[in-house]
C-alpha cells in the first residue's frame, strides 16, 4: 500500500515541518521559553500520558518535530527498562492455549489453579497498559492504543474475551496503533475477542450446521456505524444485511480445543454474491468479507468519521469542521496512514492555538498517567493505579456498550466524580497508591526553596493562572502542609484540564 | 458561583440568612431548612450484582421437584429445620431473611416471582446492561431507564440532588443527560481531616472561582453538595433501626439519612454484589444464606428507620438473571434466566407472591434447565415508574415495550 503518493505527502510534510527549537537558541531568546514552554508541555499533554521533567528536556533540546518524528516510528524506540517492568505480568506473553492452562476456568478443588484464575488476565493487561502509559518511551503509540482500544471496544469481563483480551492488545492493537487503518481494522475483524464481543461468532447461514440460529447482525451494523463509516456515514439497513451475509462464518477455532484463533466456516457462509454500498462484492467466501474491510477502510465517510474522533482526543471536543477536512484529505492520501494522519495534526500552528490548550478534561486513564509521571512515581506494579482508574469512572478495558468510554468532558465529568479526583489527587502525592512509589518528602524543600509557584511548575510543567497560584498562595499562609498543597496542584483545573 | 466577591467561609458562617434573604445564596440554601415540606415519592433501586439464586431466595417449597432438583441446597419446607418461613403456603422465605418476614404479613412487602428478562443472555454483563438502560436485546440505547423517568418529568422541588447512586461510578440506569449525584460514599469525603480537611476545601474552591466552564460548574455543584452532605452531621436512625455492618447497611443508612433530610432527592440507587454462586451456595446456612440475611436485615432497618417516611418511598430489589433450577457439580448453580424481586413499601399492595408461576417441571423450564420468565422486568419497573412515581410516559421510560392495564401486576396500591 506504500505508494508514490504517501511517498511525496511524507517528503512534503518532513519539509514543512519547522526548524527544531530550543528554549534559549531561538531568536527571541529567553522570551521564547515560556511560550515554547507551553507549546511543548501542550504537545506532550495530548501526544503522551503528560509531561514528565526528563520528558521536557528532552523535547525542548531535540524539538518537537524531531519527538513527533521519532514517535511516529515506535519499532525504533528501544526502551529495556519498560521491558524490565513489563516482565512481572505473565499472561502478556502467553498464546491462547498457555493462558488456558495457567489461568484455568474451574473449581479449585479439581486441581492446581496454575497462576491464578481467568479474571486475573484482564487485570494484567490493564495494568501492563498502565505501566507503559506512566513509563513508556513510547509514548504516541501507548495513546493511540489506548485510543484504538476504545474505538474497536470490547469488554474483557465478558468470559472468554478475558482470555482473548491479550491478543487482542497486543496482536491486534498496538502493532497496528499508528500504521494503517486497513491492517487494524482487518486485525479486529479477525480477532478472538471482537468475533465473540458483537456476537458473529453465532452468524450463520440459516438452516447450516453448526449450532447457530441463523444471521446475527451486530457486528455488521457497528462495523459501519462504530468502526469505520459512523452512523450519518451513507448505509442502510439494506448494507447491514448484506454486510452480516457476508461475515457469515467468520468465526474463531472453540477455546477448549486449543490455541484460540480465527477460523473461517465455508460450511456456514451464506452464498452468492451481496452488494454494499451499490458495490458488487462477486461471491468468494472469505474474501467477500477482506473486499468488504478495504471498501470500508478506503470510503470518504470513514475518513471523516475517524478524523473528527482522533481530532476529538487530540483537539477539541468539538472540533472544527475545517481541520476535519484537512485531516481527512490527509488520511486519504496516504492510503489511512494512522501515524501520518496523527502528525500532520500534531504539526499543525492550529494544534498550538490558545483555544485549544486546556480545553479538554483528562479522562481517567489520563488523569491517573499523568499525576503518576508528574510526580515521578516509579510503578513496579500497576494494579492498584488501574483500579483507580475505574474508581474515578472508566475501568480499563471493561467498557461496556461497544462505544467504548465516553472521551467528551460533559459526558465525564460529574459532581460526584469530582469528589473521587480530588481525594485521587491526595492519594497520588502521599504515596498511597501501591505499587507506584512517589517520593513523598519531596514536596516539603520544593515549597520551601521554591514556594508554591516552583511546587506547580514543578508538576506542571508551566506556571498556571493566576487564580490557581493565588489559592496556592493562599493555601500555604493558611498553613496547609506540602503534601495537601501539592494535591492541590493536582487537583487544580490546570491539572484536571489537558 | 454567585459569590464572586465573598470567601465562601466567611460567605456561609457570616452573612447566610442575610444572603438567603436578598437571593443571593448559593444553591444550597434552596434546601428546605423547615420540616413541612411534604416530601415527594422516592424510588430506592437495590442491584443485587451477579445474579440472585431467587428459587432459594424465595422458595416454591410447594413443589416438589424444587426439592428433586436440588438435593444438597434446597431449603425445607417450612416447620422443619432450618425450614423456610411461609409465605403463603406454596412460597416461604429464605430462613435466613427472618426480618422481613412481618413486613410481609403487614402487607407492605410484595414478591414478584419467576421475574427476569424477555432476553435470553447468561452474560451477567449484557443482562446487566438491559436490565438498566430497560431496553433488553438492544446494546444501542444510551442512557438508562431511571435516567429517562427523570427526564420526562419534572422535579418536585428545586434541587440538584434528584437523583443519587451510593456507587464510585454512575451506574447506567442512571446514565443520561439528567445530572445524578453519584459517590461510594454520600457523606464522606476524605480530603483530611481537622484543619487540613478544611484548607483542601477552601482552596478547592478558591482554584475553580470565577469559573463558568463545565468543569467549574461542575466543581460549584461538588462543593454545594458537600456543603449539604456535611451539614446533615451525625445521625442515629430512628425507632432503634439496627444496620447490618457493612458497606449494604451503610449504604442504605445513607440514603435513609438523605432521604429523612428532605433534599428533593427522587431516586436513590446502590447495588451489591457476591450472588454469583456457582460454587459451595449453601442452603439454610453458608453462603448466599449470609448474604440474603444482610440483604434482609439491611431492608427491615431501613424501613422501620424511615418509620410514617415509608408510606412515600418503594424501596425495590433487583438482580440481572437467576440461576440453574437444578445444583451443579460444586454444590452451586449456574446462570439461568427468571430470578425473584421485591417491592417494599407503604404503597406496594404487600403479603403477596406475585406473577405467574411457570412450574419446575423439565418441559416447563426455560430451555430445560432455568426458572422460565413469566413477568417481564419492565413490567415490575414501569409500574413503580407509573403508579408509584406518578409518570404517565412509560413509552419514553421503556421505549418498544407494550404495557398497560393488561400486563400490570397491581401490585402498587
Amino acid at each position: 500500500m506504500m505508494s508514490t503518493s504517501l511517498a511525496q505527502f511524507a517528503l512534503a510534510v518532513l519539509l514543512a515541518l519547522p526548524a527544531p527549537t530550543s528554549a534559549n537558541e531561538g531568536p527571541l531568546g529567553s522570551m521564547s521559553s515560556a511560550a515554547e514552554d507551553a507549546r511543548v508541555v501542550h504537545l506532550l499533554n495530548r501526544a503522551a500520558f503528560g509531561p514528565t521533567s526528563e520528558l521536557l528536556e528532552e523535547v525542548h533540546r531535540t524539538g518537537r518535530a524531531a519527538w513527533v518524528g521519532q514517535q511516529l516510528n515506535p519499532a525504533s524506540i528501544s526502551d529495556p527498562e519498560l521491558d524490565q517492568k513489563l516482565s512481572i505480568y505473565p499472561a502478556l506473553t502467553m498464546n491462547g492455549s498457555e493462558l488456558l492452562e495457567n489461568y484455568p476456568q474451574q473449581n479449585p478443588r479439581d486441581g492446581p489453579m496454575g497462576i491464578g484464575p481467568p479474571q486475573r488476565i484482564p487485570v494484567e493487561v490493564a495494568s501492563a497498559n498502565m505501566t507503559r502509559s506512566v513509563h513508556g518511551k513510547a509514548q504516541l503509540r501507548e495513546v493511540m492504543t489506548d485510543f484504538w482500544f476504545n474505538h474497536f471496544n470490547v469488554s474483557a469481563q465478558d468470559g472468554p474475551i478475558r482470555y482473548a483480551v491479550v491478543g487482542y492488545v497486543r496482536d491486534a492493537i498496538r502493532p497496528n496503533a499508528l500504521g494503517y487503518f486497513e491492517d487494524l481494522l482487518r486485525a479486529t475483524a479477525e480477532s478472538v475477542a471482537m468475533l465473540y464481543y458483537l456476537d458473529n461468532y453465532l452468524s450463520v447461514a440459516p438452516g447450516s450446521r453448526g449450532g447457530g440460529s441463523g444471521i446475527n447482525e451486530n457486528y455488521a451494523r457497528e462495523l459501519m456505524e462504530l468502526h469505520t463509516l459512523g452512523v450519518d456515514g451513507g448505509y442502510s439497513q439494506g448494507d447491514v444485511i448484506e454486510v452480516a451475509r457476508a461475515f457469515t462464518g467468520w468465526s474463531f477455532v472453540p477455546p477448549r480445543s486449543g490455541t484460540p484463533t480465527f477460523a473461517f466456516f465455508p460450511q456456514a457462509h451464506v452464498g452468492g454474491a451481496k452488494t454494499v454500498l451499490d458495490t458488487t462484492i462477486p461471491a468468494g467466501g472469505r474474501s467477500e468479507g477482506l473486499q468488504i474491510l478495504h471498501l470500508l477502510a478506503t470510503h470518504p465517510s470513514t475518513a471523516r468519521f475517524l478524523s473528527h474522533k482522533i481530532l476529538q482526543r487530540l483537539v477539541a471536543d468539538d472540533p472544527p469542521q475545517s481541520l476535519v477536512d484537512r485531516t481527512a484529505e490527509v488520511f486519504l492520501a496516504t492510503g489511512g496512514h494512522i501515524g501520518w494522519t496523527v502528525a500532520s495534526v500534531l504539526l499543525s500552528d492550529q494544534f498550538y492555538e490558545p483555544k485549544y490548550r486546556s480545553n479538554k478534561v483528562k479522562t481517567p486513564l489520563e488523569l491517573v498517567a499523568s499525576a503518576l509521571r508528574a510526580t515521578a512515581a516509579d510503578v513496579s506494579l500497576g494494579v492498584a493505579a488501574s483500579r483507580l482508574v475505574g474508581d474515578l469512572g472508566q475501568p480499563q478495558l471493561r467498557a461496556g456498550p461497544p462505544t467504548g468510554w465516553p472521551e467528551t468532558g460533559d459526558e465525564i465529568l460529574s459532581p460526584g466524580g469530582m469528589v473521587t479526583r480530588f481525594e485521587f489527587g491526595f492519594l497520588a502525592v502521599t504515596d498511597r497508591i501501591e505499587g507506584a512509589r512517589v517520593d513523598a518528602a519531596l514536596w516539603e524543600p520544593i515549597v520551601a526553596i521554591w514556594g508554591t509557584d516552583g511546587l506547580a511548575q514543578y508538576l506542571l510543567g508551566q506556571l498556571p493562572s493566576d487564580t490557581t497560584r493565588a489559592a496556592l498562595s493562599q493555601a500555604a499562609a493558611d498553613g496547609a502542609e506540602p503534601g495537601l498543597l501539592a494535591a492541590m496542584v493536582l487537583g487544580s483545573p490546570e491539572f484536571q484540564l489537558q | 458561583m454567585l459569590h464572586s466577591t465573598m470567601n465562601r467561609r466567611e460567605f456561609v458562617t457570616g452573612s447566610l440568612a442575610a444572603a438567603a434573604s436578598l437571593g443571593l445564596g448559593p444553591r444550597f440554601l434552596l434546601r428546605p431548612a423547615d420540616a413541612q415540606t411534604t416530601p415527594g415519592r422516592v424510588m430506592v433501586c437495590l442491584f443485587q450484582r451477579g445474579a440472585v439464586d431467587g428459587l432459594n431466595m424465595i422458595v416454591p417449597y410447594g413443589e416438589s421437584r424444587y426439592y428433586s432438583l436440588r438435593s444438597s441446597i434446597a431449603i425445607p419446607r417450612p416447620g422443619a429445620n432450618g425450614g423456610a418461613l411461609d409465605l403463603d403456603g406454596f412460597f416461604g422465605l429464605h430462613p435466613s431473611m427472618s426480618a422481613l418476614q412481618p413486613m410481609f404479613d403487614d402487607g407492605e412487602l410484595a414478591v414478584i416471582h419467576a421475574c427476569g428478562s424477555p432476553d435470553e443472555s447468561r452474560s451477567h454483563f449484557d443482562a446487566q446492561e438491559y436490565m438498566e438502560t430497560g431496553t433488553p436485546g438492544d446494546k444501542t440505547t444510551d442512557d438508562g431507564w431511571i435516567n429517562r423517568h427523570l427526564q420526562t418529568t419534572s422535579p418536585a422541588k428545586p434541587t440538584t440532588l434528584r437523583a443519587v447512586a451510593v456507587t464510585g461510578n454512575v451506574p447506567r440506569a442512571l446514565a443520561g443527560s439528567e445530572s445524578v449525584y453519584a459517590a461510594a460514599s454520600l457523606l464522606d469525603l476524605d480530603l483530611g481531616s481537622g484543619r487540613q480537611g478544611e484548607l483542601a476545601r477552601a482552596a478547592i474552591e478558591d482554584l475553580y472561582r470565577g469559573r463558568t466552564d463545565l468543569i467549574g460548574r461542575t466543581v460549584g455543584e461538588t462543593l454545594d453538595n458537600y456543603e449539604i452532605f456535611t451539614n446533615l452531621g451525625g445521625y442515629t436512625p430512628a425507632n432503634g433501626a439496627a444496620y447490618p455492618n457493612g458497606d449494604l447497611g451503610r449504604q442504605l443508612r445513607e440514603i435513609a439519612q438523605v432521604l429523612k433530610s428532605n433534599l428533593g432527592v427522587e431516586v436513590a440507587f446502590l447495588e451489591v454484589g457476591g450472588w454469583d454462586t456457582h460454587v459451595n451456595e449453601g442452603g439454610a446456612d453458608g453462603q448466599l444464606a449470609d448474604l440474603l440475611r444482610t440483604l434482609a436485615d439491611a431492608m427491615a432497618a431501613f424501613r422501620i428507620d424511615l418509620g410514617n417516611a415509608m408510606d412515600d418511598v418503594c424501596l425495590m430489589t433487583m438482580s440481572e438473571f437467576g440461576r440453574t433450577a437444578a445444583e451443579n457439580g460444586t454444590g452451586g448453580t449456574d446462570h439461568g434466566h427468571g430470578t425473584a424481586m421485591l417491592a417494599l413499601g407503604g404503597t406496594v399492595a404487600g403479603g403477596k407472591v406475585y406473577g405467574d408461576w411457570p412450574g419446575l417441571g423439565s418441559s416447563q423450564l426455560y430451555e430445560g434447565r432455568d426458572l422460565d420468565v413469566t413477568t417481564d422486568f419492565r413490567t415490575f419497573f414501569a409500574e413503580v415508574v407509573e403508579r408509584h412515581l406518578g409518570n404517565d410516559d412509560i413509552a419514553t421510560v421503556f421505549p418498544d415495550f407494550a404495557y398497560g392495564p393488561s400486563n400490570r401486576l397491581a401490585l402498587i396500591s
